[in-house]
């Protein structure tokens, strides 16, 4: 499907949102993290069942997490956009639309201090038993010594 | 030469072990084993268990996952032992060090007995390193000479 | 252990040291007897920190750092991030040099699907079937050799595009490797079609449904060989792959058979796109200047590496570091798959379905067996669990 075509589907699923089209088969939504579940079940509905991956930014300076859900479908990557605040990083699981979503949330957990809910299992995947907990690598105040 | 010692230099069985690397260096070290190369004219034969070996040959950065792991390899292999460290970050942490979950060379962990660098190192340059280790060997005497294949590129 | 029942259930640990696995990593086998009931995979053994060591390099220090994410997949890894990056810096790669990076990613998929089929042999007990591909493999490296001066970790992508041109005086020597290995990887296509013990071994193993593999979000040959159609070559077209004339290559079976033939088939495929590459390339210019600084902003770039779909997503606030690079490679997307997969095997066929997923991983083995109910801790090797394969299911 041509992404102004993909645009227009979620434009009309979810009145109200932002969504643009950087280039050919990137489209973004603009989304809140109360909406998001809404927003994934309704695009898991018309049919998307790929998670790419989830990408994580730690934006410091405006004490905020944004996260990006990247989903393929229909020869389009959909990235959802959220941005949650940095003092409670708490989201809920995605896994009960997207099982396969499974190892993106733990890894944002585990390096960003994301607290995702009712996660199946919230064991840290990619860091070593002796790394301290509660201590998050990809935050931009974690300095490596 | 006693019976010992011909044994040690003649058939020396490698052990290998990545301690967190890219790959690369395994690949090299397992195409020294195919036909191309052929180490087991050397004698060299790869086994799985630490204990049947005399060269633990290690390859990547140790991360601080691998490093408890790795002394416990090397503490599983008989004496003599040695080590030889494949590819840069073996030797020094390469391009990885200065990574949080990266400790540096095989040496913050174990004694190493011989570095071969490159990234990766050609499969020739890593039977090299193994031959001259023998060589270090006590009462070894004079080493095998590893003569590049012929046919093909360079090897 | 509290209950009697679970004193009757083993964990092995498999690895880190394992040959199975090219790189560390632990799966923690729950067994019943000769059958796995779950599965765990840990692989925090590999983790290095490489997104966060790249956020402390300028963009072009990373183009050599982003090279060693992986090892067999080393283009693919810099020509998404240059292809990122460009996007971001608005330039347009010379077509030549996208030939080029096209050229250059086929003959790694080659390499990597032979080496795969090597593999896959030696842990099916099979090491005849190693030595040829790994031979036959070889010819690949003395063209990638001859290319860019490099077997492993070429260095051909720069922003704007590539740094070494191909030389026509090479073509024909190039097409004579094309011919040979097309006709090696017909006699492999025949050997996994007709061969009696590779069938016995692979065939009807770890059965990944269409619906499954779609619900788990799986990539590269191991959904294609059930039945799921996604391709980033075919279906997010980058480099040259607009122009170059490829079948997506697919299988229903969904087994551990079916993702080899895939991979087999995908090297036909990939043979017949660089002889294309060979007699189409178009002449100009390998790169364009590309400004010194990057300018801010974000992009995505997918690429289909010989494993699966790979994404990278690099965000610049136009400074000399980027602000933020996320990579996914297709292994770690593959994780729950073979988690799964584990599941009502017996132990012997361990290896070869953790393999059929191409993990990229590989080390030498020791196996712990603690049994619970007995208090007893023995150890065995990784080459007798193979053994056992070979004896046949229920030989000790």
């Amino acid at each position: 499907m041509m992404s102004e075509q993909v645009a227009g589907l979620i434009r009309d699923m979810f009145p109200g949102i932002g969504v643009t089209i950087p280039r050919e088969r990137r489209i973004t939504v603009y989304s809140t993290a109360d909406r998001l579940h809404d927003v994934l079940r309704g695009l898991h509905g018309a049919g998307v069942t790929h998670v790419t991956t989830i990408t994580c930014m730690d934006k410091i300076e405006r004490g905020m997490f944004e996260l990006l859900y990247h989903l393929w479908w229909e020869n389009n990557l959909i990235t959802v956009r959220i941005e949650i605040p940095r003092a409670i990083p708490v989201i809920p699981t995605i896994t009960t639309i997207f099982p396969g979503a499974l190892s993106y949330e733990r890894e944002i957990q585990g390096m960003f201090g994301i607290q995702v809910e009712n996660i199946p299992d919230p064991r840290r995947i990619l860091l070593s038993d002796e790394f301290p907990l509660g201590v998050y690598p990809l935050r931009k105040d974690y300095e490596v010594k | 030469m006693d019976l010992m010692t011909w044994a040690r230099t003649k058939s020396p069985w490698i052990c290998h072990f990545n301690t967190g690397g890219c790959n690369a260096c395994d690949i090299e070290v397992i195409a020294a084993l195919t036909p191309r190369f052929d180490v087991e004219r050397f004698g060299l034969l790869l086994k799985a268990s630490p204990r049947h070996s005399d060269v633990l040959v290690v390859t990547g950065p140790v991360t601080l996952q691998t490093q408890e792991r790795l002394r416990r390899v090397y503490d599983q292999m008989a004496d003599p032992k040695f080590v030889l460290a494949v590819g840069v970050c073996a030797c020094s942490g390469g391009v990885y060090h200065g990574c949080y979950n990266v400790r540096g060379g095989i040496d913050t962990t174990i004694p190493v007995d011989m570095y071969v660098g490159g990234c990766p190192p050609r499969p020739s340059e890593i039977i090299d390193g193994v031959i001259q280790l023998i060589g270090k060997i006590p009462g070894a005497g004079s080493v095998p000479d590893v003569t590049e294949p012929k046919g093909g590129e360079s090897g | 252990m509290a209950e009697k029942e679970n004193n009757k259930k083993i964990i092995i640990p498999f690895g880190p040291q394992h040959p199975a696995f090219k790189e560390s990593m632990r799966l923690d086998l729950c067994v019943d007897g000769e059958i796995v009931e779950y599965a765990d995979i840990i692989v925090s053994y590999n983790h290095r920190g490489i997104e966060k060591a790249a956020e402390q390099r300028t963009f072009l220090q990373n183009i050599y750092l982003i090279e060693r994410v992986c090892g067999i997949c080393s283009h693919s890894h810099t020509t998404c991030y240059c292809a990122a990056v460009e996007e971001i810096m608005g330039i347009e790669v010379p077509e030549r040099a996208q030939y080029i990076r096209s050229f250059i990613g086929e003959l790694e998929r080659i390499q990597s699907h032979l080496l795969w089929i090597g593999v896959t042999g030696h842990e099916l007990g099979w090491d005849t079937l190693l030595m040829y591909s790994w031979k036959d493999r070889e010819r690949i490296n003395d063209m990638l050799e001859r290319i860019t001066g490099n077997r492993i970790h070429y260095a051909m992508n720069t922003f704007g595009g590539v740094r070494r041109d191909l030389s026509p005086g090479d073509f024909p020597r190039f097409k004579e490797d094309f011919d040979f290995l097309e006709e090696r990887t017909k006699y492999y296509l025949h050997v996994i079609a007709e061969e009696e013990t590779f069938l016995k071994r692979t065939r009807g193993i770890a059965f990944l449904p269409t619906e499954m593999a779609r619900r788990l979000c799986a990539v590269g040959p191991t959904t294609r060989a059930s039945n799921v159609r996604i391709d980033a070559r075919a279906d997010d077209p980058y480099a040259a792959y607009p122009d170059l004339d490829f079948e997506v290559v697919t299988h229903d079976s969904g087994d551990v058979w079916a993702r080899t033939y895939v991979k087999a088939l995908e090297i036909l495929q990939s043979i017949r796109m660089c002889r294309q590459v060979l007699d189409e390339i178009p002449g100009g210019e390998i790169r364009v200047k590309a400004p010194l600084k990057v300018p801010e902003g974000e992009a995505i770039c997918r690429y289909e590496a010989p494993r699966g779909e790979l994404i990278h997503y690099v965000r610049s606030s136009g400074g000399t570091m980027p602000d933020r690079i996320k990579i996914r490679s297709p292994t770690f997307g593959n994780w729950v798959v073979a988690t799964e997969l584990l599941k009502g095997i017996c132990i012997a066929d361990v290896p070869i379905v953790v393999y059929a997923i191409d993990p990229c991983m590989s080390c030498s083995a020791r196996i712990t067996v603690t049994d619970s109910a007995r208090g007893t801790v023995t150890e065995t090797t990784f080459d007798a669990l193979r053994r056992r394969g070979r004896q046949g299911k229920g030989a000790v």
